[in-house]
């Protein structure tokens, strides 16, 4: 590794865990606290206390305080993956094209178990064509919308769709979040639509749901590790044990990631894979080695984000120096064609105040007129 | 309660729940009604048990072979669970 990348020993006994190093040195004078956040932050709790809760030098509290994450965890995912396939079932029922993507699938395919990785909701992709069924079965399963949580008429409504690609729903009676995808489009990386992406079948206890074909399904991984700069590791652990296991293409990735234009983010992914678990195989090695002097300044920066405390100390709000390297890091991972658009959506959230505001049909461009107020009473509300 | 031929086979009924481990024992979840069930550890092991089609009379066996039980005491508490677990269509009789 790096002499300039700098990494806590608690981050290192985590990831020496979660790269099953078969010897652990633990010491004595780990921060046991922050270990725990760490955990949390980094949603990898359940691959580390399965390894942990037999070592003596972990202190007993410590255990117990896993134990009870990790028991609570599993109740809510298998709640999770039963959701999947309930909602599976009855899309089906009705016809539609949908997809389940990250989530359940994801942890079968990686982990091998539906309750051995952390994730807090469905995340759902249907085809257009589909919407109106797709959200009738959402409300007869007992789903309610929570977002967008004013009703889409008009403006909103244009604006809505053009800038955003999902409805979040949730169930109160199952504490179940779904996440409702009508296209996959982050900074510029478009995906096709539904109908054109290669689907391919999951098995959970003898029922099979759609998931995306595995070339597919790890970019759309890679484009959202690297929109949320990878700083959950579990994102990068996600690679890395499909790698491991030999389930990803790396030539066909490439070549995929080519037609989408975003090959400098799967060549930095890998970049941290192989400085942060220490993994390279033959084939990534030959790509990593092409890494350019631009996209490696950009993975070293990703490393900081990674090791960073931010999440920790919080938040990255407008006053918070990691806000503005997180926006500078967007400009240079946004292909330069998109970046103006990226540039205004971030600048101008006028959907925060659809919800407080409605204005005539013809007057929408106001709410632009509006928003930098909106700004300013978040700024004064705030204590310095 | 339920009449059960001791030597019908039974078995789970996978493709309804979805299950997980929470300290060594079977937590199943019902995908319709969305119910949980915490079993014991004998509980588990008949569910495991029954993940091939099983007999009564061998899932006697098989428990009064794993813990200090009567085949009496045995016979009337699984008969208890199988009754339980049909009436939430947890299992079935299998041909």
């Amino acid at each position: 590794m790096s002499n300039k990348l700098i990494i806590s020993p608690e981050l290192k006994l985590i990831i020496a865990i979660l790269t099953e190093h078969v010897d652990l040195t633990i010491s004595m004078d780990l921060n046991w606290k922050y270990f725990v956040e760490l955990l949390i932050r980094h949603r990898v709790i359940e691959q580390v206390y399965t390894r942990l809760k037999n070592e003596k030098s972990v202190p007993e509290s410590v255990k117990q305080q896993l134990d009870v994450i990790c028991q609570k965890q599993r109740l809510h995912l298998l709640m999770l993956s039963g959701e999947v396939v309930r909602l599976s079932r009855r899309l089906t029922e009705v016809g539609v094209n949908y997809a389940v993507v990250k989530g359940v699938p994801l942890s079968v395919n990686a982990y091998g178990g539906i309750t051995k990785r952390h994730c807090k909701d469905i995340d759902l992709w249907v085809d257009w064509a589909d919407w109106d069924k797709a959200i009738a079965v959402m409300s007869s399963c007992g789903y309610q919308q929570t977002r967008p949580s004013y009703s889409l008429t008009g403006f909103k409504r244009d604006y809505y769709l053009k800038r955003n690609h999902d409805f979040e729903f949730f169930n109160p009676q199952k504490n179940v979040q779904v996440e409702l995808m009508f296209r996959v489009s982050y900074l510029g990386v478009d995906f096709p639509n539904l109908l054109q992406i290669p689907l391919k079948l999951c098995e959970i206890n003898d029922n099979q749901i759609m998931t995306l074909d595995d070339t597919y399904h790890v970019l759309l991984l890679i484009v959202h590790g690297a929109i949320h700069t990878w700083h959950r590791l579990r994102w990068l652990l996600d690679i890395y044990l499909l790698i491991q296991q030999q389930k990803i293409d790396l030539d066909k990735l490439l070549v995929l990631a080519e037609q989408f234009e975003c090959q400098h983010m799967v060549v930095q992914c890998l970049w941290l894979i192989r400085e942060i678990f220490g993994l390279e195989t033959q084939e990534m090695q030959l790509q990593v080695n092409k890494i350019t002097s631009k996209d490696l300044k950009i993975a070293r920066l990703l490393f900081e984000f990674i090791v960073a405390d931010y999440e920790l100390t919080g938040g990255h709000g407008i006053f918070n120096r990691m806000f503005y390297k997180y926006r500078g890091y967007l400009m240079q991972i946004t292909p330069p064609k998109q970046r103006w658009r990226v540039i205004k959506n971030d600048l101008f959230k006028i959907d925060k105040i659809f919800s407080s505001i409605n204005l005539p049909r013809g007057f929408g461009f106001c709410y632009y007129l509006l928003y930098p107020l909106f700004v300013l009473k978040y700024v004064i509300r705030r204590n310095f | 309660m339920l009449e059960i031929n001791p030597t019908k086979k039974i078995q789970r009924i996978d493709k309804d729940v979805t299950e997980t481990e929470v300290e060594g024992s079977v937590v199943l979840l019902h995908i319709e009604n969305g119910q949980y069930y915490n079993f014991n550890k004998t509980g588990s092991d008949l569910w495991n048990g029954l993940a091939q089609p099983l007999s009564m009379n061998e899932l006697v066996k098989l428990i009064v072979d794993k813990y200090s039980i009567t085949t009496d005491d045995c016979q009337k508490d699984i008969l208890v669970w199988l009754n339980d677990a049909f009436e939430h269509k947890l299992i079935q009789f299998v041909d």
